[in-house]
């Protein structure tokens, strides 16, 4: 009796580590989904750790909570009609009466383009530009492989207050999943370098600089990132 | 393995434990009646009667390691609460090596140390069960392996950078239930059984389109698991194992009734229906009511004691919760605390009253 008991849990065992790397070859066979290259300002290294040998690069796009210097006036994209297309029941008035209602909506889970815009600014030049609970159907609105990632995120419905102009609904994706891509270790050595002492911890946003490195990040069948590259920038030489 | 068989009837560990105390009880009864002069056995009567108690003894200590003293009892609790340590920190202690050591390791080993580590420590389990029969080590040993899988799964999924699914749950839920159920381990159990619930809340959650983290704080998928969990606690497979039956019924009350306050309380915030508050709201305070006085109820009818304590404990927290949320507003504060003064004392009127019946039963 114990015995056979024994044997299923070590079936389990066998049955989850094999599920879990067929699906990975899976995601990997074939042309991937997306490839982006990007740097520093998308991929974030973490603070060194003495606990922990592993390298895992914070995916950052950019989101309205980062962006403190303005305030926000327009849904823009992301609007009451695009929230109610991914599943939030938008239905009542939009006044203050309903603020609690809203507020306390959960989040959603669906998929988001993330596009990658030149532009000449520090932050991240990855932005969220559309939203939908059907990938393929964001792959077809968006077909630039090389610019545009279709990715799980998390969808989050804002009530805001827009002082002195009628209150408006506005959606926000708050995270992408995975949020963090591990670093194989053939380019650890090369990023080991760069990392923050651990007297950066707990600072967010991190001071804004130069990229020192860049990263060909690939999207597979099954929307899961790996690296396929990673090198060093060169600084520019100061004149 | 064949069960010891005593008197006739196959035992458990619990039945064993049982059958040591109530020999020892009877022991000194018996040598308080003759102190007093009640009752005086002949020589060679108590003399066969303590040679019998005495095989019977040692069997039961050859067969389950009973404790046959006050003192071996508490020895005993000494080492289930150095196991639990034991169990905790040796799981700390085979995750945080891994953490300390998988940056060296090229992703192949990793994928095979986080595969092998369970399956060795399944191995381990099975050798400590042969040698010990109190199974404290084997325990320790099963809860390690289930960190480990636990570990194994996480890990995995950061090497290739997976989605995060809910069939991790239910892939932990089936290794802590089947090592639990092999070695008959409840502390594995009521873990298993947590993590079989949060899998059941994480489906419900993306059946709805809502984030997974959020599911958990959408309980009303636990009140089915719960009641569910009560039934099962009848099952025969439960009831061979000593403890089990208890377990499931802890856990299943738990989840039934807790997630009671919550929707009650805050309806619009936990519950997936999608009527207004002011109908879920009654329709759960109505259901808490029932339900906690339908589980002491039924607790005391069916000699279910973890059942009675948990559903007379949701109760008080249910009543408070409710006081609060109806009269904090419009109540003067003295009077607010004045009546929940005034409960507190009602409430150990009641609990009084079910003790001493639960007494007299």
């Amino acid at each position: 009796m114990r015995r056979r008991g024994l044997w299923w849990a070590a079936a389990v065992v066998l049955v989850s580590n094999l599920g879990a790397w067929g699906a990975a070859a899976r995601n990997r066979t074939g042309e991937p989904d997306a490839v982006l290259v990007l740097t520093e300002r998308e991929l974030r290294l973490p603070e060194r750790e003495a606990e922990n040998t592993a390298l895992t690069l914070r995916l950052v796009f950019e989101r309205w909570r980062e962006r403190g210097d303005r305030t926000v006036t327009e849904a823009e994209w992301f609007d009451r009609a695009k929230l109610e297309s991914i599943g939030f029941d938008c239905s009542r008035p939009v006044s203050a009466e309903n603020a609690e209602y809203y507020r306390t909506r959960v989040p959603r889970a669906t998929f988001a383009a993330l596009e990658y815009g030149e532009r000449a600014s520090l932050d991240s030049h990855l932005s969220p530009i559309d939203v939908d609970n059907d990938p393929e159907a964001l792959r077809r609105r968006h077909p630039d492989r090389s610019r545009v990632a279709v990715v799980e995120a998390t969808a989050s419905l804002v009530f805001v207050r827009n002082a002195g102009q009628p209150p408006f609904l506005a959606g926000r994706v708050t995270s992408v999943l995975p949020g963090e891509i591990n670093v194989p270790r053939q380019w650890r050595g090369l990023l080991e370098g760069l990392r923050p002492g651990p007297e950066a911890a707990g600072v967010w946003p991190p001071p804004l600089r130069e990229p020192r490195f860049r990263a060909t990040v690939a999207w597979g069948k099954r929307l899961e990132p790996w690296i396929t590259n990673v090198e060093l920038i060169q600084p520019a030489p100061s004149r | 393995m064949a069960e010891p068989v005593a008197d006739g009837a196959a035992l458990t560990k619990a039945r064993a434990q049982q059958r040591a105390d109530q020999i020892e009880a009877f022991s000194r009864e018996l040598g308080e009646l003759e102190r007093e002069g009640v009752l005086r056995l002949e020589p060679g009567d108590r003399a066969r009667i303590d040679a019998y108690h005495a095989g019977v003894l040692e069997r039961l200590a050859g067969a389950f390691d009973v404790d046959r003293t006050e003192r071996q009892r508490r020895m005993s609790l000494g080492m289930r609460i150095a196991s639990l340590v034991g169990a905790v920190t040796l799981s700390a202690a085979v995750v945080l090596f891994f953490y300390r050591v998988w940056g060296v390791l090229a992703t192949p080993a990793q994928l095979a140390v986080l595969a092998l580590a369970p399956l060795l420590l399944l191995g381990a389990v099975d050798v400590a069960a042969r040698r010990e029969k109190t199974l404290y080590v084997a325990a320790i040993l099963a809860i390690t392996a289930t960190a480990a899988f636990i570990l194994d799964v996480s890990i995995v999924g950061v090497i290739f950078n997976m989605r995060p699914s809910p069939v991790a749950f239910a892939l932990w839920a089936a290794f802590a239930l089947l090592v639990a159920h092999a070695y008959g381990l409840r502390l594995l159990l009521a873990g298993g059984l947590v993590m079989a619930m949060v899998f059941l809340c994480m489906i419900a959650g993306r059946a709805a389109g809502i984030e997974l983290g959020a599911s958990i704080a959408r309980p009303e998928p636990l009140l089915a698991a719960g009641a569910l969990a009560l039934a099962a606690s009848e099952l025969a497979a439960n009831r061979r194992r000593a403890g089990f039956p208890e377990t499931w019924r802890l856990v299943g009350a738990v989840a039934l009734l807790l997630p009671l306050i919550f929707l009650s309380t805050w309806p619009e915030v936990f519950s997936y229906l999608p009527w207004p508050a002011r109908v879920t709201g009654p329709m759960y305070d109505v259901a808490g009511f029932v339900l906690g006085v339908a589980g002491v109820w039924t607790g005391i009818r069916r000699g279910w004691h973890e059942v009675v304590q948990v559903a007379a404990g949701f109760l008080v927290i249910f009543v408070f919760a409710k006081c609060f949320d109806w009269l904090w507003d419009w109540m003067p504060r003295y009077l607010f605390f004045l009546l929940l003064g005034g409960l507190a004392i009602g409430t150990l009127v009641v609990l009084g009253r079910i003790r001493s019946r639960q007494r007299r039963v």
